[in-house]
């Protein structure tokens, strides 16, 4: 085609644009960046982005251009630690080094001398060093704490108040609506609130006030609309004898801490997992639910890319569920234990309901995974027990029956001869040769003989 | 359909009781989700909290079993049968290169005008467009191994 033709066609007509790109939105109401267009051929299925300023055309929805301010500040940040560390060790003539590796090294300076080892001179000067280096870094990270603690309880402190102010909110909103409305609105309105409060406090953002909103509103309100409302901050001296406590804890911790630039990849990880381990982490919960015990500890941040520390996160669930295994107690198999929880509970006259009402939140019986099983062993044991008693109905072991019955008698002091035989049951119902006796009629008469005995001896 | 529990459904194999609090979460935040309002969303967009979800529950259980190993087989196979976690995603997670796949629609090539997989699954590196996009169907940003 001639250059002319040309020229007058991209007069006429726009460029064509690329070929189409799989995704396909067909919004309106996209915003553009400045100098964009939105256009449409006849003949096209779709509409096109043409940008005025430099003639581009393309099917996707341009990107805004990214802000220039913070591209200048991450340039600057890279060339801080690029340089060796020298100090010198008091009362001697070296040097301590340290690379921007991580490495140190020693270095004595008039035979210009450098070694790896800790010289023998050198021992006692260089924990000095290092202790007084740890004091200011743990005064430093102290000081750092303590604030972080106040802003976090401040934080929490308004929340709360944002909660009341909600609640206090809504009611006021309730009472309005219940007021100004006529008959068939308050219908109306009563189903939407019976809707408010299937969903529950799930999302708030679309009916209710957010947290920002409120935030906005306390900082706008007076101190005495506050105080009016009840919702004061508290003194800052609660504030400061509440940090002290924990902080105590956390130096013990920062004592092995020495400061980042030091540290080596293995420490990094050693004392990730160290923190791991501190902060009570359950191995069946996700990361996202552990993720806010572990986001304001430092060392948190010691690891950088996320999915890095969400691998030493799983290793050291899948550890912590090894113990857990190991540490249960080797349990014996399940029937065994069913059959000494039968012996334990069960008595010949029991019914399996009964039973199983009694013993439903028990471990062994629960242990023994299917309903059918756990009746039929039940079952049989009771079958067991009723041959026994069959047995033992031999007219020997009665006379040891009624013997043992009759010394329960004696034994129990509180009888005396007036008393009857109802309140004495209550007594004697204690004992297992009260039961051993299975005649209710003969437990009576028995009883009733033994106050005979008493009035005859009496006399 | 079952997850409802009688007298007659079979117990859970034992473990079961350790991760029942976070299944039920799973559940509750599925059901808060389908009850939200559509306004001020897209018609693809209403249901991408779902797939969201969806992923998250098979995702905890899938590395429950392979990752921490912290349930048994059998406890892993109850949870699959019962539909707490989706079989076929996680038959997927376990092939190279689909690691993280978000949904087995962004997969699907039938779903597309030109029979290819859903541009959530182009890594980031190759999108030279600088913005982020939100896939049709599921509302992934970008699923690729790599990224």
């Amino acid at each position: 085609m001639d250059p002319n033709q040309q020229q007058q066609q991209q007069q006429q007509q726009r460029p064509p644009p690329p070929p189409p790109l799989p995704q396909t939105i067909h919004n309106a109401d996209i915003k553009l960046p400045p100098g964009w267009k939105i256009a449409q051929q006849p003949g096209m299925q779709r509409p096109y982005y043409y940008n005025e300023n430099t003639g581009e055309t393309t099917w996707i929805v341009p990107p805004f251009p990214p802000p220039m301010p913070i591209m200048k500040e991450q340039q600057q940040e890279k060339p801080k630690s690029k340089k060796k560390i020298k100090k010198p060790i008091p009362g001697t003539d070296w040097l301590v080094v340290q690379t921007p590796d991580g490495l140190e090294f020693y270095f004595h300076k008039p035979t210009k001398k450098s070694v790896w080892e800790i010289p023998e001179e050198l021992k006692e000067p260089i924990e000095k060093m290092k202790q007084e280096a740890l004091e200011k870094e743990q005064k430093e990270k102290e000081q750092r704490l303590e604030e972080q603690r106040k802003e976090q309880e401040r934080l929490k402190e308004e929340l709360e108040k944002e909660k009341l102010e909600r609640e206090q909110q809504q009611q006021n909103l309730k009472r309005k609506a219940e007021e100004e409305q006529v008959d068939e609105d308050n219908l109306k309105r009563v189903k939407h609130d019976d809707d408010k409060e299937e969903e529950g406090e799930g999302e708030p953002e679309a009916t209710e006030m957010t947290e920002e909103d409120l935030l906005f509103q306390l900082e706008g309100m007076d101190p005495t609309e506050l105080e009016a409302m009840g919702l004061l901050p508290p003194p800052q001296e609660e504030q400061e004898q509440v940090p002290e406590q924990p902080l105590i804890q956390q130096q013990q911790q920062q004592q092995q801490q020495p400061s980042e630039s030091q540290m080596a990849e293995e420490e990094r990880v050693e004392l990730f997992t160290q923190m791991l381990s501190e902060k009570e982490i359950s191995p069946f919960s996700t990361w996202e639910r552990e993720l806010p015990k572990l986001i304001n500890d430092e060392r948190y941040n010691l690891i950088q890319p996320l999915s890095k520390r969400k691998n030493l996160f799983d290793n050291f669930c899948r550890i912590l569920v090894q113990e857990h295994k190991a540490k249960k107690p080797i349990s014996k198999p399940p029937e065994e234990e069913y059959m000494k929880l039968l012996k334990q509970e069960v008595n010949s006259k029991m019914y399996w309901e009964d039973f199983r009402r009694k013993v439903k939140n028990d471990s062994r019986f629960k242990a023994i995974r299917d309903n059918k099983t756990r009746e039929i062993l039940f079952k049989d044991y009771i079958k067991k027990l009723r041959k026994e008693k069959d047995s033992s109905n031999s007219y020997s072991s009665q006379r040891d029956k009624q013997r043992a019955y009759m010394d329960l008698l004696r034994n129990t002091k509180e009888i005396h001869i007036g008393m009857r035989w109802r309140d004495a049951k209550i007594i004697l119902e204690k004992d297992d040769r009260y039961h051993a006796i299975e005649s209710k009629h003969l437990r009576e008469d028995l009883y009733r003989d033994y106050l005979d005995d008493l009035d005859r001896k009496k006399r | 359909m079952p997850k409802i529990r009688t007298q007659r459904t079979k117990r859970p194999p034992e473990g079961f009781d350790d991760i029942e609090p976070t299944l039920e979460e799973f559940a509750k935040k599925m059901k808060e989700i389908e009850n939200e309002p559509h306004e001020g969303k897209r018609i693809v967009e209403g249901s991408w909290p779902v797939f969201r979800i969806h992923h998250q529950r098979s995702r905890y259980i899938y590395d429950l079993y392979y990752k921490r190993k912290a349930i048994s087989r059998e406890l892993y196979d109850y949870l699959l049968k019962n539909k707490y976690a989706d079989a076929n995603l996680i038959a997927k997670w376990k092939k190279p290169g689909f690691e993280k796949l978000c949904c087995l629609r962004c997969i699907q090539p039938r779903d597309t005008n030109f029979g290819t997989t859903c541009v959530c699954r182009v890594p980031k590196t190759r999108l030279q467009e600088g913005k982020v996009i939100e896939c049709v169907h599921c509302g992934c940003r970008g699923c690729a191994s790599g990224d």
